[in-house]
């Protein structure tokens, strides 16, 4: 069974442009709902991982500094529990790591494609 | 990505020669889209130094322009609308005007901060020289520093990097090659990129 680590490094490679290699080189690239499919698949094993995140963990899986992901919770971006105990840590659920990566990256590439269309009417990459 | 890798993954400050020539920001961003970076963080304070950059090395763009642009940044990065981390110990090795960017480095706890300011470089390596911890700041690296790593690390990422700025862009008379060209100005390194079948 595929571990935690093997299924976020599937998950960041679905991010982008995905392809298919045969064992003879021969490439298919994928239609975009195939790569959804794979997302959805692959989500749904790493909810099944049982144990909540830590902050360090959460940080580091949504590609974050830590500070911003205290400041994530602390607005109620992403929801989160307290361990029992009076100064409890603070636990993610993995689900809700997920789902906030998958809507804060299409925002970020939405950005992307406003500054290169700024870029190219600019003239910045012929400078 | 893996742990083991020194620069695929890690965490970046971006001073404000970075933000500005456009095309290293870019480069950075989009390789933090395709997730080969974690998201790079900038103050408020990097973003306003950026943006007076551009607004006089471009006299022809009107402000708005420039102000839409960052707000893109902004959408992009992170830390901005955070406060600026607090003094840190023997902070004085560092020119009082770039001590911001140490703190706020520290405040992130990023592996390494980006900056072309040769001078700040070796400030930051000699601060880090002397701390019995430095927590997560491993150095101060130029842009072209970085693009050497990440090629060195995994050049197929970088060139799907590439691919992706390219893909951007809406014009049909920007080819990979004036994409890769125009990136080879500000960060030379990624000439090695054009010996990769692409």
């Amino acid at each position: 069974m595929a571990n935690t680590e093997q299924l976020e490094e599937l998950m960041g490679l679905l991010d982008g442009e995905v392809q298919l290699v045969d064992g003879s080189g021969h490439t298919v690239a994928l239609a975009t709902e195939v790569t959804e499919a794979f997302q959805t698949a692959v989500a749904q094993m790493l909810a099944g991982q049982t144990h909540d995140l830590t902050t360090e963990e959460a940080a580091r899986l949504i590609g974050v500094s830590r500070p911003t992901l205290i400041r994530l919770l602390d607005i109620g971006t992403i929801p989160y529990r307290r361990t029992n105990g009076e100064r409890g840590h603070r636990r993610i659920s993995r689900r809700a790591v997920l789902d906030h990566l998958r809507v804060d990256l299409a925002r970020r590439r939405h950005a992307l494609d406003e500054l290169a269309a700024d870029a190219e009417a600019f003239g910045f990459f012929d400078e | 990505m893996t742990t083991s890798n020194r620069f695929i993954g890690s965490l970046l400050l971006l001073d404000a020669d970075v933000l500005y020539p456009i095309r290293v920001c870019d480069f950075i961003l989009t390789a933090s889209s395709l997730r080969l970076l974690a998201r790079p963080v900038v103050s408020e304070q990097i973003i306003a130094e950026a943006q007076r950059n551009v607004l006089a090395d471009r006299p022809n763009l009107a402000e708005e322009q420039i102000e839409r642009r960052f707000r893109s940044v902004r959408v992009a990065t992170d830390g901005h609308d955070q406060p600026t981390g607090e003094r840190v110990d023997n902070e004085s090795i560092v020119n009082a005007k770039d001590r911001h960017v140490l703190r706020s480095a520290i405040h992130h706890g990023v592996d390494f901060v980006v900056t072309n300011d040769a001078r700040l470089r070796r400030e930051i390596a000699t601060w880090i020289d002397q701390q019995s911890e430095a927590g997560s700041l491993r150095a101060a690296i130029s842009a072209d520093e970085l693009a050497i790593g990440l090629v060195n690390e995994s050049p197929d990422e970088v060139l799907a990097v590439v691919h992706a700025m390219n893909d951007r862009f809406l014009s049909p008379t920007h080819s990979f090659n004036e994409t890769l060209a125009s990136l080879t100005r500000s960060m030379p390194s990624l000439q090695a990129l054009r010996n990769l079948p692409h």
